[in-house]
């Protein structure tokens, strides 16, 4: 197929898939991404794009956000789509007009993330930010090192959305391949999923698929039947085997185009990868596709991985896009409504449908909770002209690089609900859904099936005329049956448990650490890394922090049970966090060591919008002095944790309340002692006792083990 | 291509505290294939949770199965007062371009400090102190101290901040009284390593 052909074809299914509604692109299945409501009747038109100045243009709208061309300095810019021509506005006067700006630029960090300032004016410098910028715009690594030459961080997933220069250089060489029809996504949708080996097991299962399809060959030959589905038709007992011998060469075949996409689209050195085997080049540029398409799996090569190879290229960046743009808006707005509300609602029950979030009025009207997000995501879009793959190309062909040193859009975001406020009245709930505490295991090793109808959920509502209006629901984690590390230094199973009741988050935490309990295996605490030309052991921090993937993600919200002490109130800290989470996997029915999981942006999101909701005073950074030696193979390893991360405190602090949800199963009650391991051998007859305090839960506590470096390093 | 590996450590990890996350490393390890795709396999299913081992002896334990009689406490009651929280010492300038950095090590003895591959500094027993100037978060220092008749000892030195760090040098019959020198020292002895 000709360059103009195949680019006709692209052009085409991009249009289709438009027409579409473009959901295909933006939330296919298996992304984070809630139910969308339309756009409001308030948002911008989307004026005609420049690429298409050739035909002939609509007739424009009134356009009564367009602010006028404007040669402000660098600082008072901003810009708008105006008629399919880009202009420069004066963001001074945006502002004066109602519109919101967006910051487009490379320095963009969640609001989490900003400095702050003392009672005396003095900076305390919130360190995260310099990371988190250099992540999103593949500079830096999550030590903040730099990153090599051609080198790419994909961490959305992650928390961590790509800067805006990041994608116009992922739109730019994109839209220069020209290997996407070299790919046959008939065949690569010809299977719902590949099923895929470790090395060894690989090899044996291409064994057994050459020796049955000699096996079906000679007896097709034998039988003198055409084909083998005339075997099998002739002959039912080869029907299984012919099935699996089919399915196995499709999944070949589609696996071939899965190779050609990878390395179409850069993620894979062909020269490095041996055609046919699921090696590691392989599995690490899977892992790269997913996380760079927000798809969620780890390097299995699923039917939501095979959809998003079947797309164009530009179609994967532009939904890309779009949800970058969706993060900067709801920062923008300080808001966090993003249609989810629903899920807190009573179940749909008799047939009913599930009932609307809504809010009262001041005229005593109803109003459904709006999709913010959303919505203000779909104003910026149209302000910015970009309805189409080809508009974002023209966008970011029409500035270079520099110019995200300090773009930044001029929008109508929709009006805010009335019970929006500096002060909100927020309380949080964890609802734990459905319980079980019996163990999973009979006593012959085998799993006992837990299925759970209603998974756990995070609720954020606001009190509001006498109602608790529902601004999000998003799924979490509770705890469940774990494998710990016992003193006698053997394996047991342990119920960590959510607690349940009211608590209060009086302190968020913007990159926390999270402190490894003295029980954590030293094997865990040493990892090899690139350092300055060789890989020398190092002491792994990636699970301590502060970082994306610290246990705790980019921020915590600290649950601690407020009491009565005296005159004053003392607060009791369990443990228990609600945070951010890189094992994003864990979200969809897994369990914690009793923490609270979200995805790291929701978390991001949600943190930055209380503390703009609430009265908040910020802490700053918070010495931790932590200090652990320890020997490990022949060398002493010392780590060393100066900073417990940026504290902010709530005053008052905001409710969170975590419900029983619905127990399950025949254990009413928690275990608290260990549990052995079926099918495992213990040298010591006795169990152990568990540990009760806080340092046992997900946190670890978050209590010092401070060290002789005193406080302060 | 891509900065992420997945984490060599995760697997093991995994099996002893469940594994929360990919860790990133941003170089490529150089490790077996199968090795790798043993880890993203780990990292595909809930390992913490892990049916036991088939290979393993199996017999019915007293203490496998939970007992009623084992309700727990209310989780309040383990909880301990909040830690009274301390600001970090301010810097003079939190904005400048350069940072100090200071190591110094005792007792006071010939050293050299490796980056990585790279040597950083040679410490003579006059001046155990090394004193660097890095650029404001580039990164922090993972170093390598080496001295004779000492353990390697691996330290870091972050440069997001003014940073100070002293470090006392452990003879191997020192190491003994070391967190986990019995563990490991088991697992050397079990790889005939004579370290």
């Amino acid at each position: 197929m000709g360059v103009l052909t195949r680019r006709s074809v692209v052009v085409l299914a991009l249009l289709l898939s438009l027409l579409a509604g473009s959901p295909a692109a933006c939330r296919r299945g298996g992304t984070r991404s809630p139910v969308r409501v339309p756009a409001p009747a308030s948002a911008p038109a989307t004026p005609a794009p420049a690429a298409r100045a050739e035909t002939p243009a609509p007739p424009s709208k009134p356009d009564p956000d367009a602010l006028p061309e404007a040669a402000s300095p660098a600082e008072r810019r901003a810009i708008q789509v105006v008629a399919g021509q880009e202009r420069v506005v004066d963001a001074e006067q945006a502002v004066k007009r109602g519109l919101t700006l967006v910051d487009l630029s490379d320095g963009w960090a969640p609001y989490i993330f900003q400095d702050g300032k003392a009672a005396d004016g003095a900076i305390l410098p919130n360190r995260y930010r310099a990371v988190f910028v250099g992540l999103a715009n593949d500079r830096t690594d999550g030590d903040g090192q730099a990153l090599p030459p051609g080198e790419r961080n994909y961490l959305e997933l992650y928390g961590i959305p790509p800067s805006l220069s990041v994608l116009r250089a992922r739109f730019l060489a994109d839209a220069a391949r020209t290997c996407e029809a070299g790919v046959d996504n008939a065949r690569l949708l010809a299977v719902d999923s590949i099923e895929t080996f470790g090395h060894t097991t690989e090899k044996k299962e291409a064994t057994k698929h050459r020796q049955r399809g000699l096996r079906l060959e000679a007896a097709r030959a034998k039988a003198g039947a055409a084909t083998l589905e005339a075997l099998a038709a002739a002959d039912p007992r080869y029907a299984g085997e012919v099935k699996t011998h089919q399915r196995v060469e499709a999944e070949r075949a589609a696996f071939a185009e899965v190779e050609k996409r990878l390395v179409c689209e850069g993620l894979m050195d062909a020269a490095k990868h041996k055609p046919g085997v699921y090696d590691a080049p392989m599995r690490s540029a899977v892992l790269d596709f997913q996380q760079k398409n927000d798809v969620f799996a780890q390097a299995d090569l699923t039917r939501a991985t095979l959809e998003a190879m079947a797309r164009p290229l530009l179609a994967n960046d532009f939904a890309t896009l779009r949800r970058v743009l969706a993060e900067r808006a709801a920062h923008a707005g300080n808001f966090v409504e993003d249609g989810s509300a629903i899920g807190a609602m009573p179940p749909a029950k008799h047939g009913r449908p599930r009932a609307l979030p809504s809010y009262r009025t001041a005229d005593g009207k109803v109003v459904t909770v709006p999709d913010l997000v959303g919505q203000a995501t779909d104003a910026l879009m149209a302000r910015l002209g970009l309805s189409s793959p080809e508009e974002a190309l023209a966008l970011f062909r029409r500035h270079p690089e520099s110019d995200f040193l300090w773009l930044r859009a001029a929008v109508r975001f929709p009006d805010l609900p009335e019970y929006y406020g500096p002060k909100m009245d927020l309380v949080a709930e964890i609802d734990r859904g459905d319980v079980w505490y019996d163990f999973p295991f009979d006593s012959k090793g085998n799993r006992v099936p837990q299925p759970r109808n209603r998974f756990p959920t995070f609720n954020l509502y606001v009190r509001w005329r006498g109602d608790k209006v529902p601004l999000v629901s998003w799924r979490t984690t509770i705890g469940g049956w774990r494998s710990e590390l016992a003193s006698d230094g053997e394996e047991y199973y342990r119920y960590k448990e959510s607690d349940v009741g009211k608590r209060v988050w009086r302190h968020i935490v913007s990159a926390p650490v999270w402190l490894p309990p003295p029980s954590s295996p030293l094997a865990s605490m040493v990892k090899t890394k690139w350092v300055a030309g060789g890989y020398p052991r190092v002491v792994n921090y990636d699970e301590t922090g502060p970082g994306f993937l610290s246990a705790y993600g980019l921020v915590a919200g600290i649950h601690v049970q407020a009491k009565q002490r005296g005159e004053g109130v003392a607060y009791f800290d369990n443990g228990i966090r609600t945070h951010g989470s890189s094992d994003y996997l864990s979200l969809r029915g897994r369990f914690s060591h009793g923490c609270h999981r979200l995805y790291n942006n929701l978390a991001v999101r949600l943190f930055s919008f209380v503390l703009k909701h609430r009265r908040a005073k910020v802490l700053g950074p918070m010495a931790l002095g932590f200090r652990r030696t320890f020997y490990w193979d022949g060398e002493v390893f010392e780590m060393r944790l100066p900073t417990r991360g940026f504290y902010y405190e709530l005053d008052p602090p905001l409710p969170v309340e975590t419900l029983k949800g619905k127990i399950v199963g025949h254990a009413q009650q928690p275990m608290t002692d260990y549990v052995r391991k079926p099918g495992v051998t213990y040298a010591n007859s006795n169990l152990p006792s568990a540990p009760t305090g806080p340092e046992s839960k997900a946190g670890g506590g978050g209590r010092a083990e401070p060290g002789p470096e005193g406080k302060a390093p | 291509m891509s900065a992420r590996v997945l984490c060599p450590t995760c697997l093991v990890l995994t099996l002893a505290v469940g594994c929360r996350g990919p860790s990133v490393d941003h170089r490529p390890t150089p490790t077996a294939d199968t090795a790798s795709t043993d880890r993203v396999a780990a990292l595909s299913r809930d390992s913490s949770l892990h049916a036991p081992a088939s290979s393993a002896p199996k017999r019915e334990s007293a203490d496998t199965m939970p007992k009623a009689a084992r309700a727990a406490a209310p989780a309040s009651e383990s909880a301990k007062a909040e830690d009274d929280l301390q600001s970090e010492e301010r810097e003079a300038n939190p904005l400048s371009e350069m940072v100090t950095l200071t190591l110094s090590i005792s007792p006071p003895v010939k050293a050299v400090v490796m980056w990585g591959s790279k040597q950083l500094a040679r410490i003579a027993p006059d001046n155990p102190t090394v004193e660097l100037q890095r650029p404001r978060s580039s990164g922090p220092l993972d170093l390598d101290i080496r001295a004779e008749g000492f353990l390697p000892h691996h330290t870091r030195l972050y440069s997001d901040r003014n940073d100070k760090v002293n470090v006392r040098l452990v003879r191997p019959a020192e190491a003994t009284g070391l967190l986990g020198y019995r563990s490991s020292g088991a697992a050397a002895a079990v790889k005939g390593k004579t370290k």
